[in-house]
């Protein structure tokens, strides 16, 4: 029996070892995605859409390979050496992934080229010398939202001196994405009520606590909380005074009155064309970082006016928004 | 398969199982020897891998660093068994405790450094200090980048084994030993059980943040997310080394503990590497594996008992 079984085993690998050598030419292009977040799954879809719009179809020109660690980092790091070791360019979505792929093409000295997308910020991540020119064999795309020119947008609103920040205190982008609002709002002479949760069980307390004087509650880009957006609408329909929910993410438009910022699909397909400039020869050190094109905005109608919220017009008029 | 497709194939797995050892061992401390469920480790993994890029950030010496961790594990462990030793919290409560209070001092290191504990490439580690030891020795950059880890840590290994051997065999180690297989006899028999505990239990966490810096100083990253499922990767690679190798003796079960990580890896490579659509269905094929190479031995032992019965019987039979 013994026998059998190992018989079995052996005829399966090597089943599927020749089925994972392709066609000689191609080239192999490895993504690795942090975990299944609905954020980082429209930043690969959108990747794979910009590879083809640029030329390179997976199946016939290159080959792609997925792999996610689900947010476990043992098996993250271990995925990125394996791509590291057997992909001609790898794209890495969100910080945990993109780093690891990173120090993984360092140490194998295969100097491959890394694309990244969903790094709030990239040179505190050490993953470039700077933005404008990364520097050596790493580019990609950053997720930081505008926003200032979101928390500009309160003064549309009249009597608002509270503003609720709500963070995963895990994530390393939300917490810098909270450090830039804490200066805004303390420049425009706004309390800044700061509330943060350590997983999804935490958010409807942590929205519960927030006091009944406060205007209005403000949201990164933050894959826990982007996750649970109805949990945050019903804690905030809960309440006895309507709060402003504003988010960076368009995705979490579902639970937010006002979501202005990042479209992940598009930040993706943005970094799929980095990659078919890379594999069409160019130079990924010279390369900039960027921020998505544009920056989309989305306003919540619907719900504002379910809890008794009056939108001024001006909000309503803003330029480019889309309101449902 | 390309050859640094095959090198990092089979080295890849090597230095993480050899990392992660020193995890299952602080493990098998925990739950064989002293028979307690402890998870601590969830906390003290991330505290460690975020205090040590942290520190290293400020210039402090890598092996400075690991001497502060390990400090820093006996303390946790002791306050871990503190707290269900006398304030009669149940032990796997008291280990929930301290995870959450570690975990907690994590996020606020990681949000003095505004989000970010990532190292430079160029960062000054135990890992760096060998690679260029070495190649001031005259080493090829390919093999020391992937050899430096495995020999360094390799010998750590090797001196933790060997140091447990040793210590295990003492009277206080067989005090350790003898209080978690049965406390009562232990107790008729002299032994003050709540130090063995402490004692057990400081050793256990110790072991745990050697695991966590050497991985921080490795991967060059330290985040408060790295506990997640720690517990389950050592424990999954105790019962895996349990199952497979076999451990009569106590230095036998070290051997088996230190081959169930390894075993562990091995199998997340194959995944990796051979399974297609591994990105959907990684967590299922796991768990299939698992219960595969768990069972296959069980059920390889009772065929084997039963033909031994059945002979028996024929030739009981035939006389």
């Amino acid at each position: 029996m013994k026998k059998t079984t190992l018989t079995l085993l052996s005829a399966l690998l090597v089943t599927t070892a020749l089925a994972s050598c392709g066609k000689t030419g191609t080239k192999k292009v490895g993504i690795l995605q942090f975990g299944s977040f609905d954020a980082l799954t429209k930043a690969k879809d959108g990747f794979v859409e910009g590879l083809s719009e640029a030329g390179f179809t997976d199946g016939s020109n290159i080959e792609i390979k997925v792999l996610n660690p689900e947010a476990d980092s043992g098996s993250n790091k271990q995925m990125a050496d394996t791509l590291a070791a057997g992909q001609d360019l790898v794209y890495g979505i969100a910080t945990p992934s993109a780093t690891a792929l990173k120090n993984s093409v360092d140490s194998t000295g295969r100097n491959i080229p890394v694309v990244f997308s969903a790094v709030t910020d990239p040179v505190g991540a050490k993953l470039v010398a700077s933005l404008e020119k990364p520097g050596a064999n790493v580019t990609g795309m950053s997720d930081l939202g505008p926003i200032e020119k979101e928390l500009d947008l309160l003064d549309l609103f009249s009597g608002i001196d509270k503003v609720a920040t709500l963070i995963t205190a895990t994530e390393s982008n939300s917490i810098y994405q909270e450090d830039i609002a804490k200066t805004v709002l303390a420049k425009k002479g706004l309390t800044e009520v700061a509330k943060s949760i350590n997983n999804a069980t935490e958010i409807s307390a942590a929205v519960t606590s927030i006091p009944s004087d406060v205007d209005a509650l403000w949201i990164p880009t933050d894959d826990t909380i982007a996750a649970n957006m109805a949990t945050i609408k019903s804690a905030v329909e809960g309440r006895t005074t309507p709060l402003i929910v504003m988010a960076c993410d368009v995705g979490m438009i579902s639970g937010s009155i006002i979501a202005m910022g990042v479209d992940y699909e598009e930040l993706g397909k943005q970094a799929g064309e980095k990659a078919a400039k890379i594999l069409n020869g160019a130079d990924p050190a010279s390369i900039p970082v960027e921020t998505a094109d544009k920056s989309v905005i989305s306003i919540n109608q619907t719900w504002a006016t379910k809890i008794g919220l009056t939108l001024p017009e001006a909000l309503l008029k803003t330029e480019g928004a889309k309101v449902i | 398969m390309s050859a640094y497709e095959i090198q990092s194939f089979f080295l890849s797995p090597l230095s993480s199982g050899l990392i992660f050892a020193l995890l299952v061992l602080g493990v098998f401390i925990a739950y064989r020897v002293l028979d307690i469920a402890d998870l601590s480790v969830e906390g003290v993994f991330p505290l460690v891998t975020v205090l040590s890029c942290f520190l290293i950030l400020r210039n402090v010496n890598p092996f400075l660093v690991v001497l502060i961790v390990l400090v820093l594990g006996v303390v946790a462990g002791i306050i871990n068994a503190c707290l269900s030793i006398y304030l009669k919290i149940p032990p796997l409560l008291s280990g929930i405790i301290v995870m959450a209070a570690l975990f907690a001092l994590s996020i606020i290191i990681v949000q003095a450094n505004k989000g970010q504990v990532n190292l430079p490439s160029d960062a000054f580690t135990v890992f760096s200090w060998f690679s260029n030891l070495m190649l001031s020795w005259g080493a090829s950059k390919t093999w020391v980048n992937f050899l430096s880890p495995i020999i360094i840590v390799g010998v750590i290994l090797a001196l933790v084994m060997l140091s447990m051997y040793f210590f295990f065999g003492t009277e206080l180690g067989l005090a350790i030993r003898a209080g978690g297989k049965n406390r009562q006899m232990a107790k008729a028999n002299g032994i003050n059980v709540h130090l063995t505990t402490i004692i057990g239990l400081a050793i256990s966490s110790a072991l745990v943040a050697l695991a966590a810096t050497l991985y921080a100083q490795k991967n060059l990253t330290g985040n408060p997310q790295d506990g997640q499922g720690m517990i389950v990767i050592g424990l999954s690679a105790l019962f895996l080394g349990e199952a497979i190798i076999p451990h009569r003796s106590f230095k036998m079960h070290l051997f088996a503990v230190v081959g169930g990580s390894f075993i562990y890896w091995y199998i997340i490579q194959i995944l990796i590497q051979f399974i297609p659509k591994s990105d959907t269905f990684l967590y299922l094929y796991k768990a299939l594996l698992l219960v595969l190479v768990l069972a296959v031995p069980y059920l390889i032992s009772r065929f084997k008992k039963k033909r031994a019965r059945e002979k028996e019987r024929e030739e009981s039979e035939n006389a």
